[in-house]
Formats: structure tokens, C-alpha cells, sequence
């Protein structure tokens, strides 16, 4: 068991002069945890941000800009082949600037144009339409647009039914053509307004016509070359503004530079400031401050103070968990719930043995721990986001194969068949030959039985054990032994916690009591048996009693309370073998009565029993990981964490460049 | 065969009656923790940990089954 690392607290007071340097010397050692100055505290003010901040700000939403233009797709696949290692300084700064200036103007500018275009070829393209309209119906248009007594209107309608009857009542002197939603009306030009009434009612959209020439083929003709100009320059535009992408996708790596530069400029918001010097107060592991203070009076020139302190009773450090390799996937669990706090005991190794012992006594079955095994590898591979979860889920996976030949279990079969076993057996593979009778009662009436059994110490659903004159499933005792122990481990380490915490006394009081009192009870129990002598039972009473009030004098009348919780989470432990038998029960139903039947129709049957098979099988596997994985954490959370572990730290975070950029 | 009859019928007494209770208590709980989780996504965790508790209830519950059925047959 490790506690986390062990920090020292670190107070930095330099010039002002030196923020910018000292700023960039902690970025790029990544090691100081900083703790926000609050306003006020000894009397000092909060910093302001470095000169540079708003520009780059600036700067920042403008690339966001351009950015948000461009699918992110462009700028990722950019990212992924060649990533230009670009770094904001003084020199490619006005570069920078000047480049998204320009690029941003070229867009704006595109944009405009595109925008422009887009209406022009719209109203091109009503006209367009308005001719092959006239044309169509072989109205005389140049005639029309010039007479002084008829007018007519052309458009798009949304509603045509009672068109005709409202035209005919209002407008008794009008006529009309349609096609379509296309409707043209010949109307007095006095009564021009009314028309356009009439026709608003039914959705219309007024198309414009007017023509000056009756030859409405070259009219046509030439507005279809006009628009066929304008597409060709769309797509120049268009062209152009993909020609940037190249440009655009280099701003990507661009802004994730300045948002890390801004971050840096902001940093003296956090500290302390006199009128011409400045305070910082954080976090560094101790191992690494001799390094950090190094670097730091070297890059001032001497030109500063660095006070290192041990924690002190009411400071809460950050806390950085310190696991080896093997067990810190197991971080992953305890993070879910809760991180220590930085006195207390990490429990990542107690995860790390119990956790996946739960899951495979809980799944066992060689078959189904083989498949989640295989997933999960391949899984790891695929999304190494969630690799933490999957190196536990994997490490669960290979304990269950282990417990699966403890159980004897192959995707829930127990045993083969006779003719199967015996060909097996030819193979070279033996298994163990057990002949019973089924049917009858004993040998007289049944018939007999030949099956092969896998390998096994003990049968989940089946072997027993006499407690107390009772036949009870061994499973669930073992579930119950094993919470035994686990709670007793979890009661030493708080036992270990409150020393360090509350020193020897308290921790005797409140956590050995607990301990105490068990040995007194089983001595009882024993006793009460005839096991031992009667006397032992008296003892153990005595031996009890102390223990209850041990404990309440250490935790007070909530110990006594929590008293029967302690043998209800004993006995909570039991599912351990419940949950186990619950997913043998369904494999063995998926098999034997679902399947089974399929497969002695023998024919096209096989291949239903087969399907059954798998999708049985599957929904079995997806509970197999759901169960024991809830299962196994919340014994830990619940039963086993509520005896040792408080919670409640704050993680170590050092301010440094942000994860996903350093992965490049 | 008449008290095979009541021992099975004990058994899923047990076992029906106390996977009720577990899933009234869990969508009580489920319901609060979902609404912890809109505020907060870093509860998930937790959330998940409260909505499991009364599981225990129907553990028992099938723990008993197994021991009724065990005991009397």
C-alpha cells in the first residue's frame, strides 16, 4: 500500500521584471501546482495579465473564426500527417499576426462575392424561368409590357385550389395560363392592386418579366449564357477559398499555440502582487523541488526567493497518486469514486489484488473470459482513451479464466456428452468420466448416465457444504469468508489511517475495537459449538464486550449503531457467489433447454440452435461484465471503503502544456 | 410433492418480493442521481455506486431462494 507522493509547499517572490521568465520556466518544467492567490489574503492584490494577453486574445478569435469556416476535418488530417512545429516567438508573432490578417480579409472578401453572386443568379434564374413560361404558353410579352389597358403578372403559387373560382368572382375580365405552380394572369391595368389581393391569398411569390423584345429565343439564350458565366465564377470562388484550406489548417496548430501563450499570460491573475514584485504560492512532489528551485534562481539571475515548506496541519496538498506501472490502471476505479486525501492511504494496490478476483469468481467461466479477454485487447488497441478501464477490465478478464477452470466452466457447460468425451479422449485430451443415474431413484430404477466432466475443484451450482446441520452452496460461504477477511483488511488499513491521522490511541479505539470484538464473537460461536471448552465461550463474551465498549468509546454511540451494518456487509459479500450463479444459471439454461432441443432435430435445426446459441451466449456476456464489474466495485466503495477511506483530495495538477498537445 | 409446491413458491416469494424492493428503491435513487449527473458529469461514479446499493436487497433475496430450496429439498 502507497501513499500519495509527498509534496512541499513552494512560495515564489520575485521582481516583476523576471514574471515573463519565470512564467515560461514552470510551463516547461511542469511540475508547480499552483494555488490561486484570494484577493486580500496578507493584504495583497491580484496580478494583472502580461502585457501581450489581449492582443493574443484578439488574435484567438479571429483564427476561431477563420477556423470555424473550414470542416474540421481539413485542419485534423493536416494535424495527423504533418504537423509543422510552430512556437510563438517574438519573432513569429507579427509573422502570425500579419498571415490571419490576410487570410481573414481573403475570406471576408470571397464571402462577399459569393454572397453578391448567389443573388444575382437567383434573379437569373426567375427569369430563366419566366421565359420558357411565356414562351411556353406563346404569349406575346413584348405586346403586353407595352400596352396601356392589360397588365400582366407572372409567379410561383403555394395553394392552387379555388385559384380559378376567386379569379373568375373578383377579377371576371382577367385569364389566366398555369403549369405547374407557374401561373400567368392577364388582367385590366386598373384593376392591377386587386389582382395582386387576390393572389397573395394563395401564396404568391411575383416573378419578374418584362421584356422589350418579342424574340424570346435569343432571350433565353442569352440569359442561359449569362448564368452559366456566373456558376463558372462561383466555382473560382469557391476554388479559391479551398486553395486556403491548406493555410487554414496550419492556424489549427496555430491555436491550440496561442490558447497555451494566453494561458501563460493570464497565469499572474493567480498570483500576489506588490507594487513591484510579486508572490506565488503551490505545490511541488518533493523529489523533484531541488530542480525546479534550480532552474528558477538560474533563469533570474539569483534575482529571487524560493521558500520551500513542509505541509502544515491545515494545508491540503495536492495529491498525486504514486503506483507502479502494473497497478496504476487500477487508478482508474478509485478515481470513479473519489481521490484520497493526501494523508490517507492509497488504495489503488488493495484494488489492484481484490478487484479482479471479485470479477473472475463472480464471471468464471474459461469460455467467457477467453472472448472478453480477446475483446478487450483488441478494444485497448482501438480506443486508447479509455485504456485505463480496459487494461482493468482485461486483467478481470484473465483472473475469470482462472477461476473458470476452478469452476470447471466452458461457456456454462460443465461436462460433455459420452461419445463426445470419448472422442476427446482419443485426442489426447482426457477428461474425468463420472457415470450417474437419472430417472430413478438411486441405482435400482435409473438409467445410467456416462458424462465427461471438466476439470474442477468445485461445482458452482451444485457442491455443498454442511454448516450448523445445513446444506448450504460452498460459493456463498467462500463469499462470505472472503467479505470476512476483505473488511478486516479494510478496518487495518483504517487502522493505519486514524494512526497517522489521530495517532495509536484513537486508532485502537476505533478500528482494533472492531477487530477485537470479532475474535470475541467467533471464540463465542466456537465455544457455544462444543468446539472448544464451554469456558472459551465465556471468554469470548468478555473478550466481545470489551470491544463494543472500546468502540464506543472511540467512535461514540454511532459505532455501537453500526454494529449489525458490519454483518450485513459480511453477508453482502455473499453475492459474490450469487451473482455467479445467477449467470451459470442463464448459460445453462441457453444451453440445455434452449438450445439443446435444436440440436437433437438435428438438420436446418442445428443452425437455429447455433443462432439461439449466440445470442443466448451474448446477452450472458454483456451481463457477465455488467454485473461483476458493479458488483466488485461497490463492495469495495460500500463495504470496504466506508472502514478506512475519508476522500475528498485534489488532484495534482501542475501547470504545464495541456495532454493532447504534448502527445504529438 | 404437495410441499415441493410451497418450498418453490417460498423460494420465489423471496426472490420476486425483494427484487421489487430493490428496483422501487433503485428508481428513487436512479432519478436523483441523473439529475446530480445533468449538474455535474463528474458523479458519474458516484451516481453509479448509490444506484447500485440496494442491489443488496435482491442479492439477499436470492440468497435466501437458494437456501430455502437448499435447506427444505
Amino acid at each position: 500500500m502507497s501513499k500519495p507522493e509527498i509534496m512541499v509547499k513552494c512560495k515564489i517572490v520575485a521582481p516583476k521584471s523576471t514574471l515573463s521568465a519565470v512564467i515560461n520556466t514552470l510551463y516547461d518544467l511542469g511540475l508547480y501546482h499552483l494555488t490561486p492567490h484570494l484577493k486580500g489574503t496578507y493584504n495583497l492584490d491580484l496580478g494583472t495579465p502580461l502585457a501581450q494577453a489581449e492582443e493574443l486574445a484578439t488574435l484567438l478569435v479571429k483564427v476561431r473564426q477563420i477556423l470555424a469556416r473550414f470542416p474540421k476535418t481539413i485542419a485534423q488530417n493536416y494535424l495527423l500527417n504533418k504537423f509543422p512545429a510552430v512556437s510563438l516567438t517574438k519573432k513569429s508573432w507579427p509573422e502570425l499576426q500579419r498571415k490571419v490578417e490576410k487570410i481573414f480579409q481573403e475570406i471576408k472578401e470571397t464571402e462577399q462575392k459569393l454572397a453578391l453572386l448567389r443573388e444575382e443568379r437567383l434573379i437569373l434564374h426567375n427569369q430563366l424561368i419566366s421565359l420558357s413560361f411565356l414562351r411556353k404558353m406563346k404569349i406575346n410579352a413584348a405586346a403586353l409590357s407595352q400596352s396601356q389597358i392589360l397588365c400582366g403578372v407572372f409567379g410561383q403559387i403555394k395553394r392552387q385550389e379555388g385559384l380559378s373560382a376567386a379569379l373568375s368572382k373578383h377579377l371576371p375580365a382577367s385569364s389566366f395560363f398555369q403549369e405547374k405552380d407557374y401561373i400567368f394572369v392577364v388582367a385590366k391595368k386598373t384593376q392591377e392592386t386587386e389582382l395582386k389581393n387576390v393572389l397573395s391569398s394563395f401564396g404568391f411569390t411575383p416573378f419578374s418579366w418584362s421584356l422589350e423584345t418579342n424574340n424570346l429565343l435569343s432571350e433565353l439564350k442569352k440569359k442561359k449564357e449569362l448564368a452559366a458565366k456566373k456558376k463558372e465564377q462561383k466555382l473560382i470562388l469557391l476554388k479559391r477559398l479551398q486553395g486556403l484550406s491548406e493555410e487554414v489548417a496550419e492556424l489549427q496548430a496555430w491555436e491550440l499555440e496561442i490558447q497555451e501563450e494566453i494561458r501563460k499570460q493570464e497565469l499572474p491573475l493567480s498570483f500576489a502582487v506588490t507594487g513591484s514584485t510579486f508572490l506565488a504560492e503551490g505545490w511541488l512532489p518533493q523529489k523533484q523541488s531541488a530542480q525546479v528551485v534550480q532552474a528558477l534562481e538560474k533563469i533570474t539571475k539569483n534575482k529571487i526567493h524560493v521558500q520551500l515548506e513542509n505541509p502544515g496541519k491545515k494545508d491540503h496538498p495536492p495529491v498525486k497518486l504514486n503506483n507502479k506501472k502494473l497497478v496504476s490502471p487500477f487508478e482508474f476505479l478509485l478515481k470513479l469514486y473519489d481521490l484520497p486525501s493526501y494523508k490517507e492511504i492509497d488504495p489503488t494496490s488493495l484494488l489492484f489484488f481484490t478487484f479482479p478476483i471479485f470479477f473472475g469468481f463472480m464471471l468464471g467461466d474459461v469460455g467467457y473470459g477467453l472472448v472478453l479477454a480477446i475483446l478487450f485487447f483488441i478494444l485497448r488497441k482501438k480506443m486508447p482513451a479509455a485504456k485505463q478501464m480496459l487494461d482493468v477490465l482485461l486483467f478481470a478478464a484473465i483472473v475469470s479464466i482462472a477461476f473458470g477452470f476452478v469452476f470447471g466452466e466452458f461457456f456454462g457447460f460443465e461436462y460433455v456428452g459420452n461419445e463426445t468425451g470419448e472422442k476427446l479422449c482419443n485426442l489426447g485430451i482426457c477428461l474425468e468420466k463420472v457415470t450417474h443415474f437419472a430417472g430413478g431413484h438411486g441405482a435400482e430404477g435409473g438409467q445410467a448416465v456416462t458424462i465427461w466432466e471438466f476439470p474442477h475443484l468445485l461445482h458452482r451450482a451444485s457442491t455443498k457444504t454442511n454448516l450448523f446441520g445445513y446444506d448450504i452452496l460452498t460459493v456463498l460461504i467462500i463469499g462470505a469468508i472472503v467479505g470476512f477477511i476483505h473488511l478486516n483488511l479494510g478496518l487495518f488499513l483504517g487502522f493505519l489511517n486514524e494512526a497517522a491521522s489521530h495517532g495509536w490511541k484513537h486508532a485502537v479505539m476505533a478500528k482494533l475495537s472492531w477487530m477485537i470484538m470479532e475474535a470475541g464473537i467467533i471464540f463465542a460461536v466456537l465455544g457455544g459449538m462444543g468446539i472448544f471448552l464451554p469456558l472459551v465461550k465465556w471468554m469470548g463474551i468478555i473478550i466481545a464486550v470489551i470491544g463494543v465498549v472500546m468502540l464506543v468509546k472511540g467512535e461514540g454511540v454511532q459505532g455501537a449503531v453500526e454494529i449489525p451494518g458490519l454483518f450485513s456487509n459480511m453477508l453482502s459479500y455473499m453475492r459474490l457467489g450469487a451473482v455467479g450463479l445467477a449467470s451459470v444459471g442463464l448459460a445453462v439454461v441457453v444451453n440445455e433447454k434452449l438450445a439443446l432441443p435444436f440440436f437433437e432435430k438435428g438438420g436446418i435445426f442445428i443452425f437455429f440452435g447455433i443462432i439461439i446459441m449466440i445470442l443466448g451466449h451474448g446477452i450472458n456476456l454483456l451481463l457477465g461484465v455488467i454485473g461483476p464489474f458493479l458488483h466488485g466495485v461497490r463492495l469495495h466503495y460500500v463495504e470496504c471503503f466506508s472502514k478506512f477511506f475519508h476522500g475528498g483530495g485534489v488532484e495534482y495538477a501542475p501547470f504545464s502544456r495541456k495532454k493532447e498537445l504534448t502527445k504529438e | 410433492m404437495a410441499d415441493g409446491g410451497l418450498i418453490a413458491l417460498g423460494a420465489g416469494l423471496a426472490i420476486g418480493v425483494s427484487a421489487l424492493a430493490t428496483a422501487w428503491a433503485e428508481q428513487a435513487i436512479g432519478t436523483a442521481a441523473i439529475g446530480a449527473m445533468a449538474e455535474k458529469e463528474s458523479l458519474f461514479g458516484k451516481a453509479l455506486i448509490l444506484t447500485v446499493i440496494p442491489e443488496t436487497i435482491v442479492i439477499f433475496g436470492l440468497v435466501v431462494a437458494i437456501l430455502i430450496v437448499g435447506i427444505a429439498g
